[in-house]
């Protein structure tokens, strides 16, 4: 199969994430936010769906709203910091 | 220790990162010298980030307003914006996952990736690569600046070297001259203190820290950072080590209408409840609530032990006992910053109840109370519940602060 362009979306399937995985969903018009779980994406049968066409079939779920979502990949949010300086 | 023969690290520092993501964001921003502040309509405080425009023009990060307007009087001041900050951190790290695996997230625009043998035999290729996915799918004016070396630090140092947009690359083979070039004060781990006491004891540059040996910069260091330093230059294997968490906290100064303890208290429970909340998410128990406050030339902390728990209700009920405490010391006195901490912690999986307190089925009953609250935030994406008052102004951001250990989730700006 041909290799996609673009950006990380258009290459990854939900069955490439992680099991722990989260995305985070924000709606571009009221900016609510919320999660996608790689074990709920699976229970809908979207595990061979690319990420964009998942971001696509998305809308807002807020009563009135139903704005498109813009999905982002969550990453911990601790980070390792410096100790004495050092990387 | 191992000594790595190639490339083994590449480090990726984002350029004026706040500034460059107001400027992809906001096209009006574009190609203008811009500074990023805490907040709109003050001039007292400092400019927290510069665009590469600004730097180019002389202005550095944290920099005094006043002093940043005199020295550029068209430079367009912008109020931060931690959310966007915090949505372009999670989007660029995708893209850069997508070209090569992130070993470890050091800052909001920081990070540091493994370099594998085939990537080290290319890495201006690998570097192409990166900031062609950030361009491509985020945008040309989030730049970054990568260095390729044998460790983190060699590859922190050399990515410093060619900002903004640039690659530097120190093979091992060409070490140990690159460092020679630069001023001591560039070595990170060598700040002002720390110059002075080495200046004291004849060593004034970089090559004269690179030809000490490792129990001579432990001894200087008077700790083992010293030594691991010196390993690091020396091009082994060694990185920070993990640190372990030991508190949770908050901390915010108050804006000007919320300057006595009656109005502070609503600051005061946003904080802690901030706090409590990632405590959970953490999976955390604390046995321990300290409370600072900034007062008129002088602060005021107290603190008090607690069964080890994690819910709102106790947590808020101690705060209430904490600040009663402040009322009877500080009267009227006003005060201009206030920080709550969580602190004695333990994992979830580790928590020791304390066996004489009987308050088995109580606290059970709030934690269960605490986690239908959760739920119900995560589930409408804002704080639709919370036990006692949520006061309707002045928490703007409070959490979402972005620090060097901390990269804030949206659930911090319910």
């Amino acid at each position: 199969m041909a290799r996609r362009s673009g950006g990380w979306k258009t290459k990854l399937r939900v069955s490439d994430l992680d099991d722990d995985a989260k995305l985070e969903a924000v709606c571009v018009r009221c900016d609510h936010v919320r999660y996608l779980t790689k074990s709920g994406l699976t229970d809908a049968g979207k595990s061979q769906s690319y990420i964009d066409e998942i971001e696509q079939g998305e809308i807002c779920t807020v009563l009135g709203c139903g704005g498109k979502v813009r999905l982002a990949m969550m990453h911990k949010n601790a980070t390792s910091g410096f100790v004495g300086g050092l990387a | 220790m191992r000594k790595p023969e190639r490339v083994e690290c590449l480090y990726l520092d984002f350029d004026g990162f706040f500034a460059s993501v107001e400027q992809q964001a906001r096209p009006e921003l574009r190609g203008r010298p811009v500074g990023v502040v805490p907040f709109s309509g003050g001039k007292a405080s400092c400019v927290i980030a510069v665009s590469k425009e600004a730097k180019a023009l002389g202005l550095s990060n944290v920099m005094g307003i006043r002093e940043a307007k005199a020295a550029c009087p068209e430079m367009v001041l912008v109020p931060q914006s931690p959310h966007l900050y915090r949505r372009a951190h999670n989007a660029l790290l995708a893209e850069i996952e997508s070209v090569v695996p992130v070993d470890t997230i050091k800052s909001i625009d920081e990070l540091a990736c493994r370099v594998d043998l085939d990537q080290s035999r290319d890495p201006v290729g690998l570097a192409e690569d990166i900031k062609a996915a950030i361009a491509e799918n985020v945008g040309p004016y989030v730049t970054c600046s990568i260095g390729f070396a044998a460790n983190r630090q060699l590859a922190k140092m050399a990515c410093k070297l060619d900002k903004p947009d640039g690659v530097t690359i120190w093979h091992p083979d060409d070490l140990p001259e690159p460092l020679f070039a630069l001023p001591i004060e560039d070595v990170p781990g060598i700040g002002s203190n720390m110059q002075t006491r080495l200046a004291r004891a004849g060593i004034l540059t970089t090559k004269d820290v690179y030809d000490l040996a490792p129990k001579q910069m432990r001894k200087l260091w008077r700790n083992v950072t010293g030594e691991r330093l010196w390993y690091a230059l020396h091009g082994y294997a060694i990185h920070a080590p993990e640190s372990k968490r030991g508190m949770f906290g908050h901390g915010r100064v108050l804006p000007p209408d919320c300057r006595n303890l009656d109005s502070a208290i609503g600051i005061a429970r946003v904080l802690l409840v901030k706090a409590a909340r990632r405590l959970r998410r953490e999976r955390y128990f604390c046995a321990g609530l300290w409370l600072w406050l900034q007062h008129v030339g002088s602060t005021w902390s107290r603190n008090v032990s607690l069964p080890v728990v994690n819910d709102d209700q106790i947590l808020l009920k101690a705060l209430s006992g904490l600040w009663e405490q402040a009322r009877d010391d500080l009267g009227r006195a006003a005060i201009f910053r206030i920080g709550v901490t969580l602190y004695d912690l333990s994992p979830a999986d580790t928590r020791q109840l304390d066996f004489l307190l009987d308050d088995d089925t109580e606290r059970q009953r709030w934690e269960a109370i605490n986690a239908a609250i959760d739920h119900l935030n995560r589930k409408y994406g804002r704080t639709m519940a919370s036990i006692g008052f949520w006061p309707a102004k002045n928490h703007e951001n409070i959490g979402g602060k972005i620090s060097y250990t901390r990269i804030p989730s949206a659930e911090d700006f319910w």
